[in-house]
């Protein structure tokens, strides 16, 4: 997976692009975490999502929480809302679709 | 001495030498342990007639030393004499340093001579490639004894994670499991009129220590007034703590044909009826170790004879074709069409493994199909 990261007024833009599976997961950790400013993560070109990502975004947000921090997740293909939507975390997760 | 005398000395000793090179070679080959090492330096001492010697291999004496030899530190090249002149130190010495350690001989009568020395280095090139050997052996026997506690902990979750299901009364059940790896993520179990088909995150080892968890788990859950709410209590930190959440559905078989059910961010349970339409039961709340929701309540619906349900896991759905940007997953829509033409909980199966076939399987896979019969069985 490839990420671009872009600093905008409202912190930090991260667009991603591949696979977001188990063997991104130490890779974006390192990239994103502490978390410093409010962060976005840009789906528009992320294909895929399994577990471990899943798990991932989970434990991101609630870091973000208690730093303080806002997270949003945008731009979701159809297939990876469809994960999202299957397992009840897009209702839950800080999804701006 | 006579020129005549001063050769035959010098082919003597060189001579001994040669046989003592001989020795060194054979116990160099036989070596397997560092107290081959002491040996080995013995007989050097015992050859060269030193009155001390001591090895060190990584900074640590093997034999008694001297505290003149205690204080000392690795010599950079063999020689007669050390940096650091501790006292107590004899005038007569021979050091030998070598990757790894180095030895020391000390107090011979007369004193080292520059053949003395030559012997010591080679010793000490010698044992160097040696400790490495006896390394590179603990390496291989860690190796394999890790392969060994690798593949009991395989049978184990093997063993917990028994392929064969029990019917339930009213209701044929058939079930196919292939975790990715040896072990796997993916759990199913069937307690009582219970069927449960679940899914750690991740894949491997990792999820396989959470799902060989479950299966023992989800037999006391079961028995709760809220099972969801039992495996929140047990498991819901333990998860969150290690970054990782599953997902799980369970299904009550009720003999009237009531399907009752919870369903933890799994995939949907697919209802077929009799005509071929397919109901699809969403999840009724997100996975477990994700969000605490405290009460897990049951949804149902009724099936009629003869309808055909199916619990699965998303290695079925996210089977693959294609890489990269150009991949395609089966999804559900396929499963759709297996169960509005299947006759049987078996025939769902078999139909569900020949569509498969071309596709690449890349995560842990489980089906469980079931049908109402209540006039059969």
């Amino acid at each position: 997976m490839d990420v671009t990261e872009i600093t905008s007024g409202n912190g930090l833009i991260y667009q991603l692009n591949g696979r977001f599976d188990a063997h991104q997961i130490p890779k974006l950790k390192s990239r994103l975490e502490p978390l410093q400013s409010p962060v976005t993560l840009d789906f528009e070109k992320v294909n895929f999502i399994d577990s471990s990502g899943l798990a991932m975004l989970v434990s991101l947000y609630k870091k973000s929480r208690e730093a303080g921090f806002a997270l949003k997740i945008t731009n979701l293909q159809d297939s990876v809302r469809l994960i999202f939507e299957i397992t009840q975390l897009y209702a839950i997760l800080p999804i701006e679709d | 001495m006579s020129d005549i005398d001063s050769v035959v000395a010098s082919l003597a000793e060189a001579y001994d030498q040669i046989v003592f090179l001989e020795k060194v070679a054979a116990h160099t080959a036989r070596s397997l342990r560092p107290v081959d090492m002491i040996d080995l330096i013995k007989n050097m001492q015992d050859f060269i007639g030193a009155t001390g010697a001591a090895l060190n291999l990584n900074d640590i004496w093997l034999m008694p030393v001297p505290e003149w030899l205690l204080k000392s530190t690795k010599p950079t090249r063999s020689g007669f004499q050390l940096s650091d002149n501790h006292p107590g130190t004899p005038d007569s010495l021979l050091v030998a340093p070598f990757e790894g350690g180095w030895c020391a001989f000390w107090e011979k009568p007369g004193g080292f001579s520059a053949s003395d020395e030559r012997l010591a280095t080679f010793v000490g090139e010698i044992i160097a490639p040696t400790l490495e050997a006896i390394e590179f052996r603990g390496v291989k026997a860690k190796a394999a004894l890790l392969q060994h506690e690798q593949a009991l902990a395989v049978g184990i979750w093997q063993a917990v994670m028994s392929h064969v299901i029990d019917d339930v009364t009213h209701y044929q059940l058939e079930a196919v499991s292939k975790p990715a790896k040896q072990v796997g993520g993916d759990f199913h179990a069937v307690h009582g009129d219970w069927v449960v088909v679940g899914d750690v995150s991740g894949k491997g080892i990792p999820a396989a220590v959470f799902s060989v968890t479950f299966v023992p788990l989800l037999h006391l859950a079961l028995q709760m007034q809220d099972p969801g709410r039992a495996l929140e209590d047990a498991l819901f930190k333990k998860l969150e703590s290690s970054g990782m959440f599953a997902t799980l559905v369970a299904v009550h078989l009720g003999a009237s044909g009531c399907l009752q059910y919870f369903n933890m961010g799994h995939n949907p349970v697919l209802v077929c009826r009799a005509n071929g339409r397919v109901e699809s039961l969403a999840a009724t709340a997100p996975p477990l170790g994700t969000f605490e929701l405290g009460a897990y309540p049951l949804r149902s619906v009724q099936l009629e004879p003869g309808d055909l349900f199916c619990l699965y896991s998303d290695g079925l759905t996210e089977a693959q074709k294609g890489a990269d940007d150009d991949v395609r997953f089966l999804g559900e829509a396929a499963l759709y069409q297996v169960l509005s033409k299947a006759q049987s909980a078996t025939e769902v199966i078999t139909r569900t493994e020949q569509l498969l076939e071309g596709w690449e399987i890349t995560d842990d896979l489980t089906i469980i199909a079931g049908q109402y019969l209540p006039e059969v069985l």
